[in-house]
């Protein structure tokens, strides 16, 4: 993959999908800076999701628990003694599906990927390495509270 | 005149956003009906009257395109009227939504006006305006 596309592709997927969907505007570590590596703690929500296609890999995302907490409530438009941890994992799920869907649409829009299902990432640190994929970017996505990574895996 | 709908989504989170953007644009809804997935959607088409489907495609089991096909092969639910909510933005995939039959395309991540003006168009304008969601309604806030 085009790695400067991927980036420019994730950026935009971002920033669409968290505003749109989620009422959360968002700012890029150093202007979209690829990180080396998402930052790990034992508090965050991964997720993963594995795609094919003209190219294949995996996204992953990590969002810190309080955050995901907060956006799974806003998104849910429940309250707070409602929420479940089903309702977190199935709204960050549902939030890396579309990531990586609009991501890739932006990449190449005649390009036709397949998409696998979200799942949570049972990785010890979440940063294991989706389907041994060799070439990776990660983006650190700054919110106004908080922060979250979104990172690609892929085949070069 | 209330209308029965069926949403098809393996996300629990997503059918229940696209319910509440339903709701909040002002339909008048008999029943909603919810599938997490083409199958389970069959199942419910089968012993139901069901006005309008929204389905995604990525759904494990049976996608969104086997029960578009589906359905429009079947003389009970080949006139529902089919769409596609989803992440897919290829446009190959998209012409194929609309050459099986889709009657409209939405993508994720969708606004509620998009939501509403397909409803719109597909059904007619909503009787109660007062659910509009250009009225600051408070429970629209994904």
């Amino acid at each position: 993959m085009n790695k400067e596309a991927l980036i420019t592709a994730i950026k935009t997927s971002t920033s669409e999908v968290l505003e749109t969907m989620f009422f959360m505007p968002v700012d890029f570590l150093s202007a979209g800076k690829e990180i080396t590596e998402p930052s790990s703690n034992g508090g965050d929500v991964a997720v993963r999701l594995d795609f094919s296609g003209p190219d294949s890999g995996c996204f992953r995302l990590r969002v810190p628990a309080p955050l995901a907490r907060d956006v799974s409530i806003d998104f849910l438009g429940i309250d707070h003694d409602q929420l479940t941890d089903d309702d977190v994992a199935g709204t960050v799920k549902e939030m890396i599906n579309m990531l990586a869907g609009n991501t890739l649409s932006l990449y190449d829009a005649d390009a036709v990927f397949d998409l696998g299902v979200p799942e949570v990432d049972t990785g010890t640190d979440g940063t294991r390495d989706c389907s041994r994929q060799p070439a990776s970017v990660a983006l650190e996505v700054l919110t106004l509270a908080s922060r979250m990574t979104v990172a690609v895996d892929y085949r070069d | 005149m209330a209308y029965n709908i069926l949403i098809v989504d393996d996300s629990t989170p997503m059918r229940a956003v696209i319910r509440k953007v339903i709701r909040a644009s002002g339909f008048d809804i008999g029943t909603f009906f919810e599938a997490a997935n083409g199958a389970e959607a069959l199942a419910v088409l089968d012993e139901n009257w069901l006005d309008l489907v929204l389905t995604d495609y990525n759904m494990p089991d049976m996608d969104g395109m086997a029960l578009l096909k589906k359905m429009k092969t079947d003389d009970c639910m080949q006139s529902i009227p089919v769409v596609m909510v989803t992440t897919e933005g290829s446009h190959e995939r998209v012409d194929t939504f609309i050459a099986n039959g889709a009657a409209a395309y939405i993508k994720k991540p969708f606004t509620p006006e998009a939501i509403r003006q397909t409803l719109n168009t597909l059904l007619g304008e909503p009787e109660d305006e007062q659910g509009s969601i250009d009225n600051g309604d408070k429970d629209l806030d994904f």
